[in-house]
């Protein structure tokens, strides 16, 4: 590993020599962060995410995929730093000089590129200025990045992660906190039960983790593992990040038996004590389930979650404005072209890859029950799907990725369930079923990517090979015995 | 452990003078020379003892920063107690107390208590603020005033206990309708116990009477 981990050269191009000497891992990762993940599907990600973006690569892998490597403008760091002294300005630099030290970050060095940062920011974005929780962020951002990328980077994550968070009246901090109380309520009923009990707001114990992004609740090496996630999926996994949390801290909060034991510094602890997987785990897992409960129930959780949101946006203006004996215009109301464009792109961006995953489980809803697994295709269905998938421009590899996953799974059920069938009946025949079983488990899932492989190709581009469809469909219907075995076995003894 | 009575206590004053500290000193008694900002807002807790009745104060520490004002206006509103810090060795920390003290009074009770703190008088070499000039600001606008220091722990343990002492005081006076959590006051089993129903009555018949 040749890669230096705050690196100098992590921002350029790596030269072919260079590459070859990474890892397996790291190469796979340098090849995502060319194309910011385009094609992969989210669970591919998530998979890769379980151990980590490589520590030499992550500035790299931030900056592409939370978008902020398209925003940079060369040269406009420096513009940033070098520009004319006013009152604001004045004003926010006192703020950041008596911030810098109560920022947890002790060397002398770091302190000078945050104080850099924080001013380049505030210069940048005027009408938002320097806000507290912004110092924890970029703090966080330099343990890992280059000044002038943690600089974009916090400016991506002020825009499109935390946007209205550190405006005037604060609403966004608002808005996320009743979302997050909100699904606590669903997910976790006897916590949220448990705060109310105690008369402790949700929002008093979440503001500081939206504020800081975690960096000033979450010890560094499991903060880093965290905005692995949040920089490569989404800001849609914020909520989720607060979730773990609360599971996390589940134990602590239904042990209290008064209000103080949930001050930050008690009801944290659990946070800073958990090795950093239990807590990506436990994020990538409510990301699971969120999924899958949004399929089920998805209209009614949708529309809970929106109308949280209007109402207490609308709330939170409403009491913005009754509050506001402040002069000037209101800085939420007027953000500023650039704020607008970047969120107007990764709103597209979003967009498109719903639309993607859309079709993709579309195809897979279609294809499912006729499935290839039991050797009766239904072309008819599967040209269908296809089709529609086609129109929505799905790339082929997403597709064909999230297919296989799928049948795997599959197959691997099959075989799990003829092998436990196998293990409760002890006679040796059913174990000879059971390999059977297995065997043609295999088998099937071999010849499905069989077809598959002869298939792709050709589907995606004019239309199906019939030919090559037909062979191959032949090989899988002549183990149509196979198939009668494994049933037998998978069938309970009786 | 039960208490006879829960008050509860807001801190605020510009960021930066010392809010968290004070809060530190009070409830673990000690002092962190670099203390992370708050953002939001923290609370703390401890028990004091006031005419030997146990009494269970829950302290709200608040964000200083402008942008943070709306959020922390929320919680003045259940407050018995309010500590206002300043900072003897910034001016400006001193001539923003005005608008703190307007907040604090367009959104708290009428009864809230208010005590003026400024704060590290350990920095006296420093100093930019007259004690003079914090005690007529505390008479001017009827506060209780105290300078302390949340590093040599001067005057802390005072700060919050003298406040609890006039929140106490008005308690027995009847001013306050005890059985409305809306004032930051809570009665506990222990004053159950010992009869102070009387108070809740007596309050009961104020508050009808329009004192808010």
């Amino acid at each position: 590993m040749s890669l230096n981990v705050t690196g100098e050269d992590d921002r350029t191009e790596l030269t072919a020599e260079q590459e070859s000497d990474l890892a397996p891992i790291e190469k796979r990762w340098v090849q995502l962060a060319k194309t910011a993940g385009r094609g992969e599907s989210e669970s591919t990600l998530r998979s890769l995410l379980r151990t980590g973006v490589p520590p030499a690569l992550r500035s790299r892998v931030w900056m592409a995929f939370s978008g902020a490597a398209a925003e940079v403008q060369p040269g406009m760091y420096e513009q940033l730093l070098a520009g004319k002294n006013s009152t604001r300005r004045t004003t926010n630099e006192t703020q950041i000089e008596l911030d810098i030290p109560r920022s947890g970050i002790l060397d002398e060095a770091t302190q000078n590129r945050l104080r850099r940062v924080l001013r380049a920011f505030a210069a940048f974005r005027p009408s938002c200025g320097y806000v507290q929780g912004q110092n924890f962020i970029a703090a966080g951002l330099l343990r890992v990045m280059h000044e002038e990328d943690a600089f974009w980077l916090l400016a991506i994550i002020v825009e499109a992660y935390l946007p209205d968070h550190f405006t005037q009246h604060m609403i966004g901090s608002l808005v996320d906190s009743q979302v997050l109380a909100e699904l606590l309520a669903k997910r976790m009923p006897d916590v949220a039960a448990k705060l109310a009990a105690l008369e402790v707001p949700v929002q008093l114990l979440v503001m500081r983790w939206f504020l800081s992004l975690w960096a000033n609740v979450l010890p560094v090496p499991t903060l880093l593992r965290v905005y692995d996630l949040l920089f490569v999926l989404g800001p849609h996994v914020m909520p989720l990040v607060g979730l773990a949390c609360f599971h996390v801290m589940r134990p602590t909060i239904l042990a209290a038996k008064h209000a103080d034991e949930l001050s930050a510094s008690h009801a944290l602890q659990p946070l800073r004590e958990a090795p950093p997987d239990q807590i990506v785990s436990a994020i990538l897992s409510a990301i699971v389930t969120q999924g899958a409960t949004q399929t089920v129930e998805s209209p009614a959780l949708l529309e809970t979650t929106k109308s949280v949101c209007s109402e207490t946006v609308k709330r939170a203006r409403l009491g913005a404005h009754e509050g506001s004996d402040q002069k000037g215009s209101d800085p939420t109301t007027a953000p500023t072209d650039w704020g607008v464009a970047v969120r107007a792109r990764l709103e597209e961006k979003r967009r498109a890859k719903e639309a993607a995953l859309a079709a993709e489980s579309e195809v897979r809803r279609t294809m499912q029950p006729q499935g290839l697994l039991y050797k009766e295709v239904n072309t008819e269905a599967l040209e269908r799907a296809i089709a529609s998938a086609r129109a929505r421009d799905v790339n082929a590899a997403l597709l064909n990725e999230a297919q296989a996953a799928l049948d795997h799974k599959l197959a691997a059920r099959l075989v799990q369930r003829a092998l436990s069938h196998a293990m409760e009946d002890v006679t040796k025949e059913q174990k000879a079923q059971a390999r059977a079983a297995k065997q043609f488990a295999d088998e099937a899932a071999a010849e499905e990517r069989r077809v598959r492989e002869a298939m792709q190709p050709r589907l995606f581009g004019r239309g199906i090979d019939l030919m090559a469809l037909e062979r191959a469909l032949e090989r899988g219907r002549s183990q149509e015995d196979h198939k009668k075995a494994a049933d037998e076995a998978a069938s309970p003894a009786s | 452990m039960s208490y006879a009575y829960l008050f509860k206590y807001i801190i605020i004053g510009d960021t930066g003078v010392g809010k968290s500290c004070l809060l530190l000193q009070f409830t673990d008694k000690r002092f962190q020379q670099v203390h992370d900002l708050t953002i939001g807002v923290e609370f703390g807790a401890r028990m004091i003892t006031i005419d030997n009745k146990q009494i269970k104060l829950q302290i709200w520490d608040t964000a200083g920063q402008e942008s943070f004002r709306s959020i922390t206006r929320s919680y003045y509103r259940g407050a018995a107690g309010a500590l206002l810090v300043y900072d003897i060795t910034r001016r400006e920390t001193f001539n923003h107390l005005t608008s703190w003290l307007d907040d604090a009074r367009q959104h708290s009770n009428s009864n809230m208590t208010i005590m003026l703190i400024g704060n590290k008088t350990d920095l006296e070499h420093r100093r930019a603020v007259s004690f003079e000039e914090g005690q007529q600001f505390a008479n001017e606008h009827g506060l209780i005033f105290l300078e302390t220091s949340a590093k040599t722990a001067a005057n802390v343990e005072e700060a919050f206990i003298n406040t609890a002492r006039r929140i106490y005081e008005k308690i027995q006076q009847g001013v306050f309708d005890v059985s409305n959590e809306s004032f930051g006051i809570k009665v506990g089993m222990a004053a159950q116990q010992t009869g102070s129903v009387n108070v809740s009555i007596q309050g009961q018949q104020r508050s009808s009477s329009g004192c808010c």
